[in-house]
């Protein structure tokens, strides 16, 4: 059968030369397309090391300097109260579970990113053992409790980790999975000491699941720094430098909170210049931010390019299977009255159509190798720059499996989309009485 | 003779509908993607309101600053400082006004009328008096605030038509005030809306940018970086290259004059259409290859493989023509009168798929407005915004004309070479074909 149809192919090379010039081209074309989706969605598929249901920042609003509004006659330590005050509000709220007070980089997709250096040990701060972490910060005021509210896993008892009752007396540094492993070779580090880059010294609390600050990046080194009490160098901006987060509890309704809440909480919230200025749920927070960096029009970009190409790649196959079926249904005549069934005359073109794609993959394959050797394949990212070296890797984006992941979908993709251009006149085709067929023999 | 090839192309189409289907198709598929391109890029170019001097505008806005002992101690900003607008752009031979803008980026202000417990939440924009000089509002009501008002810090702001309809929908805004940050601004000016698309000019309410110490305040630990978008408009008699030179004078006098720091500006003033390429960052390796090949490689994509889909078609169709090419030929048509014959036979279905394409393009960019015109921006701070596609940004002759001249080049390199080659048969060959 193969012989048969590799016969077929070469008996019709003029026509077959245009098709197999544009499987050509679209496959490469295809292929570029593919490799930016493949590896946005591999890195959005990772888990994100938190949860998402169930929690919202809860945006607070200030009465700027010349503001009608603003009382001018209030202390720092007022704006402080002030602030906790509103963290205090909606913890006693019965529909919470819990909340956190961080410092404004410390959510998820939080538009600021902070950054240090941190050390195993105090003699290697000016050797190479250094590692550039990504760096949260959280207060315990008012109960506040990162682990809880945003669903921070225990590396080791995969449930929530929980702090310590001395947790408002004395900092830690909590760090994700793979930086304990840099720095120490190993997970089981609580109650070691780890140094930031100005030889300050903190004892490491425990280690957490990897952590995604953005989604659509990979994972990089995290650490969580939890400290007594919240603080800003400008008082007047605490609600600028940081955020209440908070997390239902499960089965409540947000709507019906939301609507409790703002009639209910919020007016209690009009103090120390500050006023409840809404909510933001993680996911909605997740979706702004890959919609600002550009992310979600990569994805479009993508998507579109990927259709306009398989679309392309429909219409040349129908346009080439109809002409073939119509030149041999003489053929298709003889085949049925000599017994072939519908399914043999059907897998002869399916067969056609595969080995026609094949074929251009097979030829275009040394290209896309030489273009993903030269160029590199994408490794794009929404991170500063001179960060993305820092970014940790994982086996589907490092090159031979990730060449061939993007190779594998390409391929697959071009071959559905042919099978399926081929299968409408093929059908067609397949289906005709032998008599009729054979009427112009 | 046209005609007749129309009237053949037309009976054709008739008799294969298949092939005419896909024909269209085809070419629909590519003109439309190819038509969004376009229109992307038209409304990031062309002049269009109200920035009708797009041509006429260069832009400075990224700047470094480096310190000159150690080249390693650097910070970059998306803006230029206050001292950089107002003092060393200050009377340029060359510029006829110059514009120092900080856009909205998405952000919003709060604004009450006097004394209303209502607050509208809307998108602003600092701007200096030449703002309204650079770029061409149109004014509903009352007159921008002058130079000389913004120096004084004058209290006023021009808000937009929809803004004025929404605070004082039954009286005339002009010489109303409303509140805005708490101070009170009495409203000179009223302009018709501005879209989303243009997003350095957007936005509901345009303030004297004096009124933000911040913004206009020296930091000398900033040098020249600061938040300000500088639109230089050429003066009449003057061309972009003059008023390039003599910026860059300036800028280089003022690096030989500072001991510390070296300002970098990154081949600024760039031409109005190549400051939109400049993303958030300063971008050392910014050239034109960089971010044209990119489209490039996409533009080629959506005519070529296209065409090699109707070059397919037009082949097969070519062969059950190859009778009739001979017989032609046996008469004394020469390949040249044939091939013009195929060629006007497809370019009408070209132009057919071309309409096809075009409508669908306007579809295209009508139901995805709100993402489609940034589909290409790495930075999106203006997202979700709903950017309203006006009557002058999809029918003007420039998106006609290139529609139609795609269409050309579509069939031109889908139909030359596949009638050539048929066209190569000798008569016998061709008629032949027949039995």
């Amino acid at each position: 059968m193969i012989k048969t149809i590799f016969k077929q192919i070469w008996n019709q090379r003029r026509t077959n030369g245009w098709i197999f010039l544009e499987l050509i081209i679209a496959g490469f074309f295809l292929w570029t397309v593919v490799d930016p989706v493949y590896v946005l969605t591999t890195r959005h598929l990772m888990p994100k090391g938190y949860e998402e249901e169930d929690r919202y920042i809860l945006n607070v609003g200030a009465y700027m300097p010349g503001h009608a509004m603003r009382d001018t006659t209030i202390s720092g330590d007022q704006i402080k109260e002030g602030y906790l005050r509103l963290a205090r509000l909606v913890k006693d709220c019965p529909e919470v579970e819990s909340i956190c007070i961080v410092n404004n980089a410390s959510f998820p997709n939080a538009g600021s990113w902070n950054g240090n250096e941190f050390y195993p040990d105090t003699a290697s701060v000016t050797a190479d053992r250094h590692v550039h972490v990504q760096h949260y910060e959280t207060f315990t005021d008012e109960g506040s409790d990162i682990f809880r509210t945003y669903g921070i896993k225990d590396v080791h008892t995969g449930k929530d980790l929980v702090l310590p009752e001395d947790a408002h007396a004395k900092v830690r540094c909590y760090l994700s999975e793979h930086l304990a492993l840099e720095l120490f070779g190993t997970t089981n580090v609580a109650g070691r000491q780890v140094y930031d880059g100005q030889k300050k010294g903190f004892e490491v609390g425990g280690v957490f699941k990897d952590l995604k600050h953005r989604d659509f990046e990979n994972y990089y080194n995290l650490s969580i720094k939890v400290s007594p009490t919240v603080w800003f160098w400008k008082p007047e901006n605490l609600h600028l430098g940081n955020a209440i987060i908070f997390r239902l509890k499960e089965g409540v309704d947000f709507d019906a909170f939301n609507t409790r809440f703002r009639t209910e909480v919020a007016p209690h919230m009009q103090t120390a210049n500050f006023y409840f200025n809404g909510f933001q749920p993680f996911k909605e927070a997740r979706q702004a931010n890959a919609e600002m960096r550009g992310v979600y029009n990569k994805l479009r970009l993508q998507y579109s390019l990927a259709t306009f190409a398989l679309l392309c790649i429909f219409l040349g196959m129908v346009g080439t299977f109809w002409v073939r079926c119509n030149a041999r249904r003489q053929e298709i005549g003889l085949m049925r009255s000599l017994g072939a069934s519908i399914g043999t005359i059907r897998f002869q073109f399916y067969g056609e159509a595969t080995l026609l794609v094949s074929m251009a993959f097979v030829c275009i394959l040394p290209a896309l190798a030489h273009v993903a050797k030269v160029n590199g394949m994408y490794g794009g990212s929404t991170i500063s720059p001179n960060l993305v070296e820092n970014l940790i890797t994982n086996w589907w984006t490092e090159s031979i499996p990730h060449f061939l992941m993007v190779s594998l979908i390409t391929y697959l993709l071009l071959l559905a989309v042919a099978i399926i251009g081929t299968a409408i006149p093929v059908n067609r085709a397949s289906r005709i009485l032998p008599a009729d067929a054979l009427r112009d023999e | 003779m046209i005609k007749l090839y129309f009237k053949q192309a037309w009976t054709m189409m008739k008799q294969n509908k298949l092939f005419t289907s896909i024909y269209v198709a085809g070419t629909g598929l590519s003109i439309a993607l190819v038509m969004t391109l376009f229109i992307i890029f038209y409304v990031k170019f062309a002049p269009i309101y109200p920035e009708h001097n797009r041509n006429r505008t260069l832009v400075v806005r990224t700047t470094k600053r480096i310190n000159k002992a150690n080249a390693g101690n650097w910070s970059t900003n998306m803006g230029t400082s206050w001292t950089f607008t107002n003092k060393m752009l200050a009377n340029l031979k060359h510029a006829e006004a110059v514009a120092a803008v900080i856009p909205s980026w998405g952000e919003k202000k709060q604004v009450s009328r006097i004394g209303g417990k209502e607050t509208i939440e809307v998108p602003h924009v600092l701007v200096n008096g030449d703002f309204w000089r650079v770029f061409t509002f149109d004014f509903i009501a009352g007159h921008p605030f002058e130079a000389h008002e913004m120096e004084a810090v004058s209290p006023v702001v021009v808000i937009s038509e929809s803004l004025a309809q929404q605070m004082f929908a039954n009286q005339a805004p002009l010489g109303e005030k409303l509140y805005l940050d708490g101070r009170e601004y009495t409203i000179c000016g009223v302009v018709k809306d501005v879209s989303n698309a243009t997003p350095v000019t957007a936005g509901d309410i345009w303030i004297p940018i004096t009124h933000y110490a911040q913004a206009v305040t020296e930091n000398p630990d900033m040098g020249l970086m600061g938040t300000i978008s500088n639109y230089l408009l050429v003066a009449e008699g003057s061309d972009k290259d003059d008023l390039r030179a003599e910026v860059l004078d300036i800028m280089n006098k003022y690096n030989q004059q500072d001991k510390e720091y070296y300002h970098e500006f990154f081949g600024q003033p760039d031409d109005y259409w190549m400051s939109t390429f400049r993303g958030g960052w300063a971008d050392e390796n910014f050239t034109v290859w960089s971010l044209l090949h990119e489209y490039i490689y996409i533009l080629l994509a959506f005519l070529i493989i296209p065409a090699l889909n109707l070059s397919g078609m037009i082949s097969n169709r070519m062969d059950s023509r190859m009778s009739e090419l001979g017989v032609r030929k046996a008469y004394g048509a020469t390949n040249g009168q044939i091939l013009s014959q195929v060629l006007w036979e497809n370019l009408f279905l070209t132009l057919a798929g071309g309409l096809v394409g075009l409508l669908l393009s306007y579809l295209i960019v009508e139901t995805a407005s709100n993402w489609i015109l940034t589909l290409f921006d790495d930075f999106n701070p203006n997202r979700n915004q709903a950017m309203e596609i006006t009557f002058e940004m999809l029918f003007n002759p420039v998106v006609f004309g290139s529609a139609l001249l795609f269409c050309v080049l579509l069939n031109l390199i889908s139909a030359l070479i596949p009638t050539t080659w048929a066209l190569r048969r000798s008569i016998i060959q061709s008629i032949h074909t027949k039995r």
